[in-house]
């Protein structure tokens, strides 16, 4: 009939096709082995092991010296950034009183700061940072107090005097911040090279101190910008996490980095004034927020980064 | 038999007693924010004498009377010095129902403009009209 042999087509087609399916699956995973294997084997093969040179035999020489710091890099950076002001009230406990995160992109220029060699590491770092920030003050209810009975309250309409535009009267303050800083310090940590010849695969995990740091801070208002600079003695440290090559023979380094990175106390030289929690004042009868003066900021960091290096080794 | 009519006359006194009850309550009744105070609405028009007091927190620049609600429109600067903090400024004359309006500068350096959302009414001469941070509050002239 007909419509039997239609369906034994059918099925002949549809056990060839699953035929063909399974045939390509087999395939594809025989690949895949093979390709796991050969990238497996291919390091040993190519005579591939722990890169560990044997450090300078003098180190006050050129080579030492080459040995320590390492080489120059170059490193673009993107994250997220955050700005925190805090004031310590009465009772010892501290209060955020400003607040400001936006996104980190920036550069850095300084010694080479990645893996060289297999094993715990102690170095120097030098390097330039710049970061531009808003920061605001919040947003909190003012309660209207009972009116007295010798008077009568009317509530404020706030706006804009010179385009007469409305505007919230508890819009927050906000100030535009441009820290830039130039240290030195040293960092520790553990890293793994391995590769021939002509590569090295690299990893390592490290924490960094500065142990001075010169800093350029500028706050800018409405109708000026306030500079001010200051020699920060142990204010910052960060950790991270990096993985990259090395192209031995042409002395080029290439890694990506995962970043945490804390200033303490970025001073503003002159305070900002930003807007306190609500207080009643019995005196007057009146709920309002006493300005308060800020006189520092910590910035958290949180980057990665792509960087390119010249190893002097 | 004949059917019993309800009594209007009983019911209506029960009814306007439970008004007056009511009413009684709501007048002798002050929420939050209300006041007892009988704001002079009728006295607008008059010109009287005010005295006007800085108690924000803040220098104030500038201050305007004016008969808009918006300050752009048509307003009288009254001072052009700046205003500090505690310090009063007096108007020989200011016609009940105007509004007013002060300028200050926020903390961040940017100017804001604090308005009365209603019309100030004054009654009799020397009024003393509050400027807090952004609102307003007024007062009988002290005895």
């Amino acid at each position: 009939m007909p419509s039997v042999s239609w369906v034994a087509a059918f099925t002949r087609l549809t056990l060839t096709l699953n035929d063909t399916e399974r045939a390509k699956e087999a395939h594809l995973m025989t690949t895949a082995s093979f390709a796991l294997m050969a990238a497996l084997l291919l390091p040993v093969q190519a005579g591939w092991h722990v890169i560990d040179p044997d450090p300078p035999e003098k180190w006050v020489s050129l080579d030492g010296i080459a040995y320590l710091l390492g080489g120059l890099e170059a490193t673009l950076m993107t994250g997220s950034a955050r700005v925190v002001s805090r004031v310590q009230e009465e009772d010892g406990t501290y209060t955020t009183v400003a607040r400001g995160e936006a996104n980190n992109r920036g550069g850095w220029v300084g010694l080479y700061g990645g893996p060289i060699a297999t094993g715990w590491k102690l170095a120097p770092t030098a390097g330039l940072m710049n970061q531009s920030i808003g920061i605001q003050d919040f947003n909190q209810d003012v309660p209207t107090p009972t009116p007295p009975d010798n008077g009568y309250d009317i509530a404020g309409q706030c706006g804009d005097p010179m385009t007469g535009e409305e505007t919230p009267c508890d819009a927050p303050n906000s100030y535009d911040l441009n820290l830039r800083s130039v240290s030195g310090g040293v960092m520790a940590g553990y890293d793994l090279v391995v590769g021939g010849p002509n590569l090295h695969i690299m990893g390592g995990i490290r924490a960094d101190m500065n142990i001075l740091e010169y800093r350029f801070i500028d706050v800018e208002l409405a109708n000026e910008t306030r500079k001010h600079q200051q020699l920060s003695p142990f204010r910052s440290f960060g950790a991270q996490t990096t993985f990259g090559f090395i192209l031995p023979k042409w002395h080029l380094a290439f890694r990506g980095t995962f970043s945490f990175r804390r200033h303490g106390q970025f001073s503003f030289g002159d305070p900002i004034r930003v807007n306190g929690p609500t207080t009643y004042d019995d005196e007057r009868n009146v709920y309002y927020r006493p300005l308060i003066e800020v006189g520092h900021a910590g910035h958290t960091a949180l980057t990665a980064q792509m960087s390119a290096g010249l190893l002097f080794r | 038999m004949m059917p019993r009519r309800p009594q209007r006359p009983t019911l209506l006194l029960v009814m306007s007693m439970l008004l007056l009850s009511i009413s009684g309550v709501l007048a002798c009744g002050r929420g939050d924010g209300e006041t007892g105070f009988d704001v002079p609405v009728e006295s607008a028009g008059e010109v009287h004498s005010l005295r006007l007091e800085n108690q924000s927190q803040f220098v104030i620049q500038e201050i305007h009377v004016h008969a808009d609600p918006s300050f752009a429109s048509g307003s009288s600067l009254q001072i052009a010095s700046n205003l500090e903090p505690q310090a009063t400024w007096e108007i020989t004359s200011f016609t009940s129902g105007d509004y007013i309006t002060f300028v200050r500068e926020r903390p961040d350096g940017r100017a804001l403009s604090v308005t009365t959302a209603e019309p100030v009414y004054v009654d009799a001469p020397w009024y003393r009209v509050l400027m807090l941070d952004d609102a307003f509050r007024v007062l009988e002239p002290e005895q």
